[in-house]
């Protein structure tokens, strides 16, 4: 399955297209697993963003090459031009947004149409949420269809990595694959470091004392 | 770069460059060169004149992508601008598209290679048919059967496009046509559904053709669900599928078939018909997956496919017993084949998904409460008659009935049994805490409340009690049993005996007391048997852990039980100095629980002591704490704070609170009174976290005491507002001179725990406080300087968005007292938030939420207060309301909506009607249009119908008693306001869309007019009209229209005409006029 020149890495990846309506929290759930920051601030994704996401299994390393797609139909861009290729997919829904939930099936006949076959995950995001509107109980899609279904919060790491481990067995075809060390993020029960806290502050200081780069600046990329 | 000429579209496309683009954007190019060609090909597909392109492309390009790139420009066409194509190009595509599907999909080489290719162009197909058929293409159908009748691949894409029709007309086509249309496409496939069902059941009859078959039973699949039942049971069609149930590459997609028969419920009419599609697929279902095999097994080490059979099972089975499982009860032979069924069903649910095994708990949940029901309510006639001594007088009616539902209870005693078995086997997680990282950088505890693991739990629980109540005894030995086994050694694994332990506090209440009182006695004396012979510090604390577990779920035995409760807290005092990993919290989290249920039971003095235990606790209360963390004594304190709010003398509650308080009181004093020397003092960063520590002490105990913790809070008050208030400054100025970078630094996050911690203590007490308007007249004084002057003299970056969360919260609470203060909070907070958040959508989004959340508390609790704000101060608010509800951020726009409704219907009812509505009522309307209709703003969906609803119900309400309309300006007089706001709206909308038709538009404001007094015509009318408003003018399909509306007004001319008299002789266009 693999892709001409996709391949850039000399272990498996995988295309990995997420879909779901816009503020559901793709690109936070993404970014969150890239950076381990949480965004809280909206800003809708215009057409669609590839990242790449590595984990770290007991078979090896593997990729998923995210495709971090326009939930907004003003933003869609190519929309179904982007699940071209697709080996596996997250269709994402936000549970205190009930039409997210009722367009579901909508963002399934599109990826389907254009993929046949290729293992998806269903999440509910923002299960963190107080009141939720869309209840587990009504969470019933899913079941008819064969897919898999996680609620998640990325604010909380509530279930973050259950997607990824899901589709990487189903596409190494391997039931007792496991994750052996998380990538950019460090668990949240971790205690933070005073040590080093302290002495990235004083590197922060030292830097903001700095005059700033005319330019944008990529100093902390 | 090259691809920039592909922007010219004024000469036939380069379809090499485009290809080349295609490709770097797919697959071979970079980061950078992928984002050019995004760009690139978006902005083509944007291009009106892109789709002009479309068949020179697709005649010159060998890539596949650049096809599907292709056909998606098309797509955009067909779906908004087709009927506004002349009739000849839109021929030329329908056939162009036609030819090129026939030509690809009669020839299996190209069929399979060209495979999403083709799939497009049959989604393509059906978008066009959708417009077309049937008036314009009336033989679509037919065509289409026919077609499929030349060669086996053109017949299975034809069975694909079939799919996608039915998909498209009953699956997803609400918002995506007009109601009309919708109708009209239901119509035409129902009645042509003969043609497709023939076909069908040729295909399957007669090809051997692996390919064809699936794609036949696919398309059979998105049609059973609404077909007319008589081609489902009057025809060969399901002995046909239960003929290819046992071929495995059939068996997935006939079992869906069959559960979309199975879930048909209509009437007793083809009962007979269900036992025999039941009774053969028992049958065979015995042959492909014998009773004897382990499924939990074969599902873990099957293929997908394998795997999806067992869900596929599960779903069927509970389909059909869902709606007719009666039917099976009639006869023994038909009996056995359920319970066999049964058994199916069981074996399936212990396989290890939790999806898998969700189909099947929703159903065992159903099926139980069936049967416990039928139980319960024939149980008490009984009772009650024969208490009554009724009992001789209505032996039949008691017998009978009782007789009945005994009959059915032992039909299915045995599965029921089994059912238990499963229940306590794979009891799930009670609760679920996770360990997270605040934006302060603490380290915090924060409770699930509300997720799938503990819906199973509910679903679980509540299942097992009904299980129970059907058979007490077989419960309780099957828990014993399960008991056995662990002290055995025999199933010893924690997460066994966790499962276990939940499934045994999952049923606390159930039994009758004595029962219940003896069950948990032998309970707790195997677990702790099974602590005694245990090795290993581990597995003892597992097991102890489960043992608390278990007593907390049985509060009316602890409160029947002194001894035993006080033996239990004290142990679980011992636990609190016992660091072993997880013990610590499990005792914390455990005594909490126990004292929210017991709570009486610790202010009383029991029988033989000098004092209640509460006094006791509080002597030994530093010693107790200890070894705690932080977040442990503060859960301390709330569990304690939930004993001293039972105790009803004010005095000795008083008492205890100070004692519970002495601690952090003192602590508090201390650094109060170092900082009246020195300032500097509070500064150091090991005081801040104590002072973070003690306000976390004092709100865990508010959290518990409400109203109550007054003497405290009242303590600390001022003093806390000061050091609020210096923090607050503090942060301020880091900020200020520290630059963008000092809002990150630890310091300053620790400062702002403190800030919050305050605010959040406050509205803690404020909101569980009793509801004394006193109490909020007394605090909210003292904080409009330090809290709500601090807010607005503090830099952007150093406001706490909980400063606005706080004042809604008690506007919420005291409601109109708080009616004088709103003018102070808006000074405070209106100007300097709007600041903050107007400048674009994103900034400060906690901000934002929680200002138009304040917002809204005092529109619905202080409206007077609106009514007396200057008209330059009502037009900020009323733009603040509109920039609300412009916003993407969903919670935002509806808190927005949702004020606006308020608002509006508040002025309604208020002297200020006249006045407001003129003011604002244009530009409301314009706004919500201009919402309604940008795709940004779906989900507000609903709420902008109630708003338009709302205005187009105004000009009758008698509300209004003016011209909505400025006379000075505006010389045309109206007769009335709905006239104006009817001319007024068809103006707008003319205006926003010109692609509409004047009639078009009319006729929709007609419409909303119409039906306005009624809540989901008014909601369909506008739900067409923006499927309208994106099309481009339908020209045709007007004509339709019209031609149908001419066909109905000379329908009803010849009726009138048929009643003598009923048109007037002038209105008759006599052809004899003067003879």
């Amino acid at each position: 399955m693999a892709l001409p020149n996709q391949q850039t890495v000399d272990y498996p990846s995988f295309k990995l297209v997420i879909v779901g309506d816009g503020g559901t929290g793709k690109t936070t759930f993404v970014k969150r697993h890239l950076t381990g920051e949480f965004e809280k601030k909206y800003e809708p994704t215009i057409g669609v963003e590839v990242h790449p996401l590595d984990f770290f299994t007991n078979c090896g390393k593997i990729r998923f090459y995210c495709w971090d797609t326009a939930g907004q139909e003003k933003f869609g861009g190519l929309r179904d031009g982007y699940y071209i290729h697709g080996q596996c997919a997250i269709i994402m829904f936000d549970v205190t947004a009930r039409l997210t939930y009722k367009n579901v099936p909508t963002w399934h006949r599109d990826l389907c149409r254009v993929c046949e076959n290729i293992p998806i995950v269903l999440c509910g995001n923002k299960v963190d949420v107080k009141n939720r509107q869309v209840k587990a109980k009504q969470v019933t899609f899913h079941r008819k269809k064969n897919l898999q279904y996680y609620e998640i919060s990325a604010k909380s790491n509530y279930n973050f990595e259950k997607p990824f481990l899901y589709l990487a067995r189903k596409l190494a075809g391997d039931a007792n694959l496991h994750f052996v060390e998380s990538p950019a993020l460090a668990p949240p029960e971790v205690q933070i470091d005073l040590a080093a806290q302290q002495q990235h502050e004083a590197e922060l200081a030292a830097a903001a004392s700095q005059p700033l780069p005319d330019d944008d600046d990529d100093t902390f990329e | 770069m090259a691809a920039e000429k592909l922007r010219d579209l004024s000469q036939p496309i380069d379809v090499g460059v485009l290809d080349a683009t295609v490709a770097a954007f797919f697959v071979t190019g970079s980061k950078e060169e992928r984002a050019a060609a995004d760009q690139i090909l978006r902005d083509l597909q944007a291009n009106p004149d892109m789709w002009l392109q479309v068949v020179h492309i697709l005649q010159n390009t060998n890539s596949l992508d650049t096809k599907f790139f292709a056909l998606q420009v098309l797509e955009g066409v067909i779906k908004y601008r087709w009927n506004a194509l002349p009739v000849e190009q839109r021929d030329g595509m329908k056939n162009y598209i036609s030819e090129v599907i026939v030509q690809l999909s009669s020839n299996e080489a190209s069929f399979r290679s060209e495979r999403l290719y083709v799939n497009k162009l049959n989604v393509i197909l059906v978008q066009i048919v959708k417009h077309d058929w049937p008036a314009k293409w009336t033989s679509f159908i037919p065509d289409l059967v026919a077609a499929a009748k030349t060669s086996e691949t053109i017949c299975e894409n034809c069975m694909a496009i079939l799919k996608l029709l039915s998909e498209e007309v009953f699956d997803f086509s609400r918002g995506e046509m007009t109601q009309q249309k919708i109708k009209e496409l239901k119509q035409s496939l129902n009645s042509e559904f003969k043609l497709i069902h023939e076909l069908c059941l040729y295909v399957l009859s007669a090809s051997q053709r692996q390919d064809l078959i699936r794609a036949t039973l696919s398309a059979l699949h998105a049609y059973l669900s609404w077909i007319p039942l008589g081609y489902i049971f009057e025809s060969t069609l399901l002995e046909t599928l239960l003929k290819f149930f046992p071929v495995p590459a059939y068996r997935n997609l006939t079992i869906q078939c069959l559960t979309e028969v199975a879930a048909l419920n209509f009437g007793d009419f083809y009962n007979v018909q269900y036992v025999k599609m039941y009774t053969i697929f028992i049958g065979q279902l015995r042959i492909i997956l014998p009773p004897s095999t382990k499924i939990p097994e074969a599902y873990s080490s099957g293929s997908g496919e394998e795997q999806a059979f067992i869900q596929n099972l599960a779903l069927f089975f509970t389909s059909f017993f869902k709606f007719h499982i009666r039917v099976l009860e009639s006869t023994p032979e038909v009996v056995s084949l359920l319970l066999a069924g049964l058994e199916y069903l069981i074996n399936i649910s212990y396989v290890d998904d939790t999806e898998v095994f969700k189909v099947c708990l929703d159903y065992w949940n159903s099926l139980v409460l069936e049967l416990f029901d039928a139980h319960h309510n024939s149980d008490n006639p009984a009772v009650s008659a024969s208490l009554m001594g009724l009992q001789p007088f209505l032996p039949g009616m008691v017998d009978g009935l009782g007789s009945q539902v005994m009959q059915r209870r032992q039909l299915y005693s045995h599965p029921m049994s089994k059912l238990r078995g499963l229940m306590i086997n794979r009891m799930a997680k009670p609760e679920e805490v996770l360990i997270v990282e605040d934006e302060n950088g603490n380290i915090v505890r924060e409770t699930m409340k509300d997720n799938d693991v503990l819906v199973q739990y509910k679903i679980m629980r509540e299942t097992l009690i009904y299980l129970s109540h059907l058979d007490h005894d077989d419960t309780e030995k099957q828990m014993l049993r399960k008991l056995n086994k662990q002290l055995s050694g025999e199933e010893w694994a924690w997460n066994n005996l966790n499962t276990l332990c939940w499934a045994i506090g999952s049923i606390s209440g159930s039994m009758a007391e004595d029962q219940e009182n003896r069950f948990l006695v032998m309970v707790i004396r195997d677990l702790l048997n099974l602590c005694e012979i245990t090795k290993g510090k581990d597995n003892k604390a597992v097991i102890a852990s489960n043992i608390m577990y278990v007593v907390g779920q049985y509060p009316r035995f602890l409160r029947a039980h002194w001894k035993f409760l006080k033996t239990v807290v004290n142990k679980l005092f011992e636990f609190m100095h016992e660091t072993h990993p997880g013990v610590q919290d499990m005792a914390c989290d455990t005594f909490l629980k126990i004292v929210q249920k017991c709570k009486r039971k610790f202010v009383i003095v029991q029988v033989g002591e000098n004092e209640p235990f509460v006094s006791e606790l509080l002597t030994g209360l530093a010693t107790t704490v200890q070894d705690l963390e932080p977040h442990q004594i503060h859960s301390f304190y709330e569990s304690v704070g939930n004993m001293i709010q039972a105790e009803s003398d004010p005095q000795k509650r008083d008492e205890y609170l100070q004692r519970l308080m002495a601690l952090p009181n003192q602590k508090w004093a201390e650094i109060i009174g170092q900082a009246r020397h020195s300032v500097e003092f509070l500064k150091d960063q090991v005081v801040i976290r104590t002072v973070l520590n003690i306000l976390q002490t004092n709100t865990s105990a508010a959290t518990s005491l409400g109203t109550y913790f007054l003497s405290q809070i009242s303590l600390i008050f001022l003093d806390m507002l000061n050091v609020y208030r210096m923090y607050s400054e503090l942060v301020s100025t880091n900020i200020t001179e520290g630059g963008p970078y000092a809002s990150k630094t630890s310091f300053v996050k620790l400062l702002r725990s403190v800030k919050r911690e305050t605010l959040k203590l406050i509205e803690t007490f404020l909101d569980k406080a009793e509801d004394q308007p006193h109490i909020g007249k007394q605090f909210v004084p003292p904080m409009m300087e330090s809290v709500l002057g601090d807010y607005a003299r503090n830099v952007p970056d150093a406001r706490e968005s909980e400063v606005l969360s706080l004042f809604a919260t008690i506007i919420n609470k005291y409601k109109a007292t708080m009616l004088d203060d709103v003018p102070h909070i808006f000074e405070a907070v209106f100007q300097c938030t709007l600041e903050m958040i107007t400048k674009n959508f994103e900034d400060y989004p906690e901000h934002r939420l929680k200002f138009f959340s304040l917002l809204r508390a005092i529109a619905t609790f202080c409206f007077p207060a609106l009514i007396k704000l200057s008209s330059p101060q009502l037009k900020l608010v009323m733009d603040s309301i509109i920039w609300a509800f412009r916003h993407t951020e969903r919670n935002i726009a509806e808190t927005g909506l949702n004020l606006l409704l308020e608002m509006l219907k508040n002025f309604q009812q208020s002297e200020f009607c006249n006045q407001f509505y003129r003011s604002y009522f244009m530009q409301i309307e314009q706004e919500i249009f201009a919402v309604l209709t940008d795709t940004f703003h779906k989900p507000g969906f609903k709420l902008h119908v109630l708003v338009l609803q709302q205005l187009f119900c105004l000009p009758e309400s008698g509300a209004l008693t003016e011209p909505l309309w400025d006379a000075t300006t505006v010389p045309y007089p109206y007769p009335d306001n709905v006239a104006f706001v009817r001319e007024y709206t068809i103006k707008l909308l003319s205006s926003s869309f010109p692609n509409m038709t004047a009639a078009e538009v009319t006729q929709f404001v007609n419409g909303l007019y119409e039906s306005r007094n009624d809540p989901s015509g008014f909601k369909n009318n506008i739900r067409d009209f923006l499927v309208q408003s994106k099309e481009f003018s339908a020209q045709d399909n007007k004509d339709l229209y019209a031609e149908e509306a001419a066909a109905q007004r000379e329908r009803e001319r010849q009726r009138m005409l048929s009643i003598p008299g009923l048109i007037a002789p002038n209105e008759i266009q006599d052809e004899m006029v003067d003879s």
